[in-house]
């Protein structure tokens, strides 16, 4: 038996060095959980929407999870996505909104307050219809059960203040319509520290972390209250797991986020001068 | 240690005992090998990880795979081809392994770590 050591030692270096530097039993995916993801992945990635690199599998197959507690409970609850700008969040927000919603556009990419009120006002009517479709013995089916909506960029701050502040009565309002419609909500967040004690304790189902680019990690709602808040820093917990994670090719859809994001920076910029 | 059979709890201990002995040894001899290469220190750190290699060889196939293995085989045949990569290589196998087999943790001994595999290889 020979073995070609120059050959065999990088590859084997790569995979036990880097890896499988994380690995634990326990975070390998059963195989009808992975079946289940990859189902989905094949349903939900289509029509102008390409990934590209490692799949992340478990956080999908969280997500998953995250989506039916949602739809069976009265779940009234975010999940965040947390990294310091540039590391990918959107990439993996947008990602994760795809695949728990396949119907899930940029239109519900919300960027500014302005925009969230829009929105909030627009399900808001929907709402009081199905309710009302109910009340008279109609069945209305809810069209934004299990939809997905990402609040980017500044939209985080919303959840900074109390509740009795402007922001805080128009998030209230959010908790309260994501409950009556089953709405999924990720946030994207640059600063933890940023985001009020009381929101962070109840109101966060869910926390990924992006250390590096191309990380995640999972926080679980009992880690999240592990974290430590020091004055001028935090301290997170060992994550429930840690896996790689991809990026979205240059296709129709990340190429019309790119629209989307252009108009929000233009809105932005006329608003200073 | 679930496939592993014991009578008593004395010879499970003795059996991990020797394990994570031969374990740390290898950390050891390997780390300061890592820090000051010469020939001398990389003799004693090939037969620390031959050692350690004999006593997981059998309890390898826990890693399911083969290369590893077969990795793991030729070392114990040919330990002289092996120099500080390979060396290096060989040990993060064997740590895996132990780690599967629930004998030690990887937070718990940590060797220099290489140049090569600081890389993130993306």
């Amino acid at each position: 038996m020979g073995i070609n050591l120059q050959e065999q030692t990088p590859l084997l270096l790569k995979k036990y060095g880097w890896d499988l530097r994380h690995a634990q039993e326990d975070t390998i995916l059963p195989l009808e959980e992975f079946e289940k993801v990859n189902q989905q992945i094949i349903k939900s990635f289509v029509n102008g929407f390409v990934w590209e690199g490692a799949y992340p599998y478990i956080s999908f197959s969280n997500l998953l999870g995250v989506k039916n507690k949602i739809m069976k409970e009265d779940e009234d609850s975010v999940l965040f996505v947390v990294a310091p700008p540039g590391l990918g969040k959107t990439t993996f927000s947008l990602g994760c909104a795809r695949f728990v919603d396949p119907t899930f556009t940029n239109e519900r990419t919300i960027f500014t307050m302005k925009h969230l009120k829009e929105f909030l006002n627009k399900v808001s009517r929907v709402y009081r219809k199905v309710a009302k479709g109910r009340e008279n013995g109609e069945n209305i089916e809810n069209p934004y059960a299990g939809k997905c909506l990402i609040l980017d960029e500044g939209v985080y701050l919303l959840f900074s203040g109390d509740t009795q502040s402007k922001n805080g009565k128009l998030a209230q309002k959010l908790f309260s319509i994501i409950r009556a419609l089953n709405l999924i909500i990720i946030v994207n967040v640059t600063n933890l520290r940023k985001i009020n004690k009381g929101v962070r304790e109840d109101r966060v189902l869910a926390l990924f972390r992006i250390p590096t680019k191309g990380i995640v990690q999972f926080y679980s709602k009992k880690k999240i209250n592990q974290i430590n808040f020091k004055e001028n820093s935090l301290k997170y917990p060992k994550a429930n797991f840690y896996e790689k994670t991809g990026w979205i090719a240059n296709c129709p859809f990340w190429l019309s986020y790119g629209v989307m994001k252009a108009q929000f920076l233009v809105g932005a910029t006329e608003k200073d001068q | 240690m679930s496939d592993i059979e014991f009578s008593t709890f004395a010879d499970y201990d003795t059996v991990k005992g020797a394990f994570t002995s031969l374990y740390f040894i290898a950390v050891s001899q390997l780390s300061s090998y890592l820090m000051k290469p010469d020939y001398i220190r990389q003799r004693q750190a090939t037969k620390a990880l031959i050692n350690l290699s004999l006593a997981l060889n059998k309890k390898s196939y826990v890693l399911r795979d083969k290369e590893a293995v077969d990795y793991i085989s030729y070392f114990i045949t040919h330990p002289d081809e092996f120099h500080m990569m390979d060396l290096q290589t060989l040990f993060l196998i064997c740590q895996n392994i132990c780690e599967k087999l629930g004998l030690t943790r990887i937070e718990s001994a940590q060797v220099p770590k290489h140049k090569a595999y600081t890389d993130d290889g993306n």
